[in-house]
């Protein structure tokens, strides 16, 4: 075999593993570190349901898929299916689905209705229930 | 706050007329799954909304479509972009009624098997479904599962060719959901 074709063999074989090594890589992909995330927003949770109740359109162009940081009153929690923790209204706040490798049930069960938290999270948008963050990191309750 | 479920029945016309006898979630549980012999995909949403009209069997559904979890990123990036297109279709909903509904399937404790009619939405196509599942009221917890195919050809979800193989043509939908009374 000629030098150039053995040249040309081991480009290919380095171009088809790159690629194979690559469509490993992709299909396996950590989801989002919601703990590492740097915030896009930091605001009070009232605020952010505030503006989706004033222009849904124009605060999902804004939020959705950002990653928020609210500060706010733990209404509810609700630890089956996973982790909830709902800010401002139980029935009308804002939803958090946590991330249970941080916040596991057994923890999320002692937190106490009414305490100020603050938790960061991407935000999925608005539904004609509240808005909903998914997946969420709890920072602080206090 | 309460502005919001009031757009909520604004939104959904059949449950306007709703009574005080309603009950409510946000943490309803649907998952879908697909099965072919390339691969089974599943995925769940656990911030499902819903709200059921004991007095006359009005029921509703609404979920964020982002809100499905993947096993995988990638899948869940895929579902996102190229079939769901949830940034331009972000909600799925379901309004409808139980059709054989009376009232004793809220007064009295049991389980009742149900057909539920209504109109669901999904992608910004809807069509009229009408699916079977039970309803169960035990000291004073409703609770509702129901499970059904659906077809992402119905709803204008269009599949490459390329990956035809690996979703199924009718996917398996369930619906778990257990109720609070709403307490305006």
């Amino acid at each position: 075999m000629k030098k150039s074709s053995r040249v040309l063999l081991l480009v290919a074989a380095i171009i088809l593993l790159s690629a194979f090594l690559l469509g490993i890589y992709l299909y396996n992909k950590p989801k989002k570190n919601i703990r590492k995330a740097n915030p896009d927003y930091i605001l009070h949770s009232d605020i952010l349901t505030q503006e989706f109740l004033h222009d849904a359109l124009l605060a999902g162009k804004k939020y959705n898929g950002k990653i928020v940081q609210l500060t706010g009153k733990l209404a509810d929690v609700i630890v089956k299916p996973g982790v909830i923790l709902v800010l401002d209204d139980p029935m009308t706040g804002i939803q958090c689905s946590m991330d249970t490798i941080f916040l596991p049930a057994i923890e999320a069960a002692r937190l106490v209705p009414g305490q100020l938290i603050t938790v960061k999270g991407e935000c999925d948008g608005f539904t004609d229930f509240g808005v909903v963050l998914e997946p969420a990191y709890l920072l602080k309750n206090r | 706050m309460k502005q919001v479920l009031f757009l909520f029945m604004l939104s959904f016309p059949l449950l306007t007329g709703f009574s005080q006898e309603r009950y409510f979630t946000k943490t309803a549980h649907i998952r879908f799954y697909s099965h072919t012999p390339a691969e089974d995909i599943e995925a769940g949403n656990n911030m499902v909304s819903s709200i059921i009209d004991t007095k006359s069997g009005n029921v509703a559904f609404t979920l964020l479509m982002k809100s499905f979890e993947f096993k995988k990123a990638l899948m869940q990036e895929h579902f996102n972009e190229n079939y769901a297109e949830s940034d331009k279709f972000p909600k799925a909903t379901f309004s409808g009624k139980v059709v054989n509904f009376n009232e004793n399937m809220f007064s009295s404790e049991g389980t009742y098997n149900v057909q539920v009619e209504g109109d669901l939405t999904i992608h910004g196509v809807t069509n009229k479904i009408r699916v079977p599942g039970t309803i169960s009221f035990t000291q004073g917890v409703l609770k509702a599962k129901s499970s059904f195919n659906v077809s992402p050809e119905d709803y204008d979800i269009k599949i490459p060719g390329l990956v035809r193989e690996k979703i199924a043509k009718n996917i398996e939908v369930s619906v778990e959901a257990e109720y609070k009374p709403y307490k305006p």
